[in-house]
């Protein structure tokens, strides 16, 4: 049992059994992912895409039609079943390591709370999460990112953390081999960065939709003399990455605003980065988010966005279809919507010049990641 | 206090997808016991991994153990191969069927 002066990174360790059923869960959703979507890819391939043909005179064209084509395909349903029954797993697996761990990271947090904090947090005693997506369990989180007003609990941010990068590699985005509270994904995108901009020095860096905090860490490692802030919707979250980072030694400002309006003065930042934000909130407020960022950077600065890489113009009908079911049925609602938004023309729109624009796609594990953004005129 | 947010389960949050709600059931419970077997597979991995380098594998000594790279390798396939067996009738109904 970890005490009150041990570090959280050190005490965020599965036990053996914890570890094992978690890798379990992780080569389960693998082979869901992996092995029976290309079964269903063959399945549709060889037969599936020749019915609907037969009853339509075409083959189907987009992902709503390509369901029509699967709608009664066994292995399709039990695909499905398999999906959902794994993720259920996921959550409850990693709920158990989470449930031992919280009064450890509970008493690491009053331990904390009786110094001087290097970063800080802070968060809005009456937020209420906008419509649509304060109704949303997003990847069927039990009880969703937020939880009641005023609650103070650590577990939904710990639940998150956990089980990330068992989703991601689950899902062929990651590199497999990362350790929880590594920030992988954050040391990515300045990869990304780095290919596409010659080296910076920013006085500031902002994370949108920076979550639990783990990837916000890896701007501080990289730019150890800039001021670094997160902003989330999610108080738990929020609430979460502050211990982490202050556990840490990391000096990081927590902030609670939507990323449309973050409250934060004009030009402040010469570098703003989003890491999976834009899919997980609803297009509506695309352009608002955009402006925002606009707004916030200073002349020269640079806005980069790295998210999942499922436009449809890239996907197989089978694909399409496997996404599809998992917005309406895994917790996945806005993402459609996000992979049908031309980002460059709302980056345009939004105040970056055309010229100084990007919208493409990076390497990363077996895959490629999508990687969007603008450079704000000097 | 672990305030045990998971165990507010998932159910009844969603349209249950699939030919039937019992066959998600069903599953559940499969996968649950079918990860519970991969985990006690790992377990007597441990056991023996301990027994050979001469340590007795008593239980806070597996508790602990930290698997080498060589373990995790040949704990991967026991994985992949328990997954296989346990989907393979669920792929096969499928192929039978369309
Ligand atoms: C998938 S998480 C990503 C978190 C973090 N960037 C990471 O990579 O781990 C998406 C985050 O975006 C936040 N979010 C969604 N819509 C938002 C909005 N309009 N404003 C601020 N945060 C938002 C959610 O609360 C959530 O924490």
């Amino acid at each position: 049992m970890a005490t009150d002066s041990q570090n959280l990174k050190t005490a965020y360790r599965p036990t053996h059994d914890e570890a094992a059923r978690q890798a379990f869960v992780g080569a389960l959703k693998g082979y869901v992912n992996g092995s029976m979507e290309s079964q269903l890819a063959a399945e549709y391939d060889n037969q599936l895409k020749f019915d609907f043909m037969e009853k339509h005179g075409q083959e189907p064209r987009d992902r709503y039609q390509g369901t029509e084509a699967f709608r009664h395909s066994h292995l399709y349903q039990l695909w499905g079943s398999a999906v959902y029954t794994s993720q259920n797993l996921m959550w409850e697996t990693v709920g158990d390591t989470c449930d031992r761990l919280e009064p450890a990271f509970e008493a690491r947090q009053a331990m904390l709370a009786k110094r001087p904090t290097l970063g800080s947090l802070e968060l809005q005693d009456d937020f209420v999460p906008p419509d649509p997506i304060r109704h949303v369990e997003i990847h069927r989180q039990p009880g969703g990112y937020f939880g009641p007003a005023g609650s103070t609990d650590l577990h939904r941010g710990m639940h998150y953390f956990g089980t990330v990068e068992l989703y991601r590699n689950a899902k062929g985005l990651g590199d497999g081999s990362v350790a929880v509270g590594e920030p992988s994904m954050g040391r990515y995108l300045l990869g990304a960065l780095q290919r596409r901009f010659d080296a910076i020095k920013p006085r500031a860096v902002l994370d949108l939709g920076c979550g639990p905090g783990s990837q916000t860490l890896a701007y501080k490692e990289a730019f150890p003399d800039a001021e670094v802030w997160g902003v989330d919707l999610s108080a738990p979250f929020l609430r979460f990455g502050h211990l982490w980072a202050e556990d840490q030694g990391v000096a990081i400002h927590f902030r609670q605003a939507n990323a449309s309006d973050t409250g934060l003065p004009d030009a402040k930042f010469d570098l703003i980065i989003s890491h999976i934000l834009f899919h997980e909130t609803w297009d509506d407020i695309l352009p608002a988010i955009m402006e925002e960022a606009h707004r916030l950077l200073a002349p020269g600065g640079i806005f980069i966005n790295g998210d999942t890489p499922y436009q449809p113009d890239r996907l197989s009908i089978p694909k399409q279809v496997t996404n599809h079911w998992q917005v309406i049925n895994n917790g996945e609602p806005f993402w459609t919507r996000f992979a049908d938004t031309d980002v460059k023309e709302a980056l345009i729109a939004a105040g970056f010049e055309a010229s100084n624009v990007f919208a493409d796609y990076d390497p990363l594990g077996t895959g490629e990641y999508f990687i969007f953004g603008g450079r704000k005129g000097t | 206090m672990a305030n045990r947010a998971h165990t507010k389960s998932h159910r009844g949050r969603r349209l249950v997808p699939g030919p039937d709600p019992r066959v998600d059931t069903l599953l559940g419970m499969v996968m649950a016991l079918t990860s519970e077997v991969s985990m006690l597979r790992e377990r007597l991995d441990a056991h023996e991994s301990l027994a050979a380098s001469g340590k007795v594998p008593d239980q806070d000594a597996v508790d602990h153990y930290q698997p080498t790279e060589a373990d995790e390798s040949r704990r991967k396939q026991y994985r992949d191969r328990l997954i296989d067996k346990v989907c393979r009738p669920l792929v096969a109904s499928g192929q039978q069927d369309g």
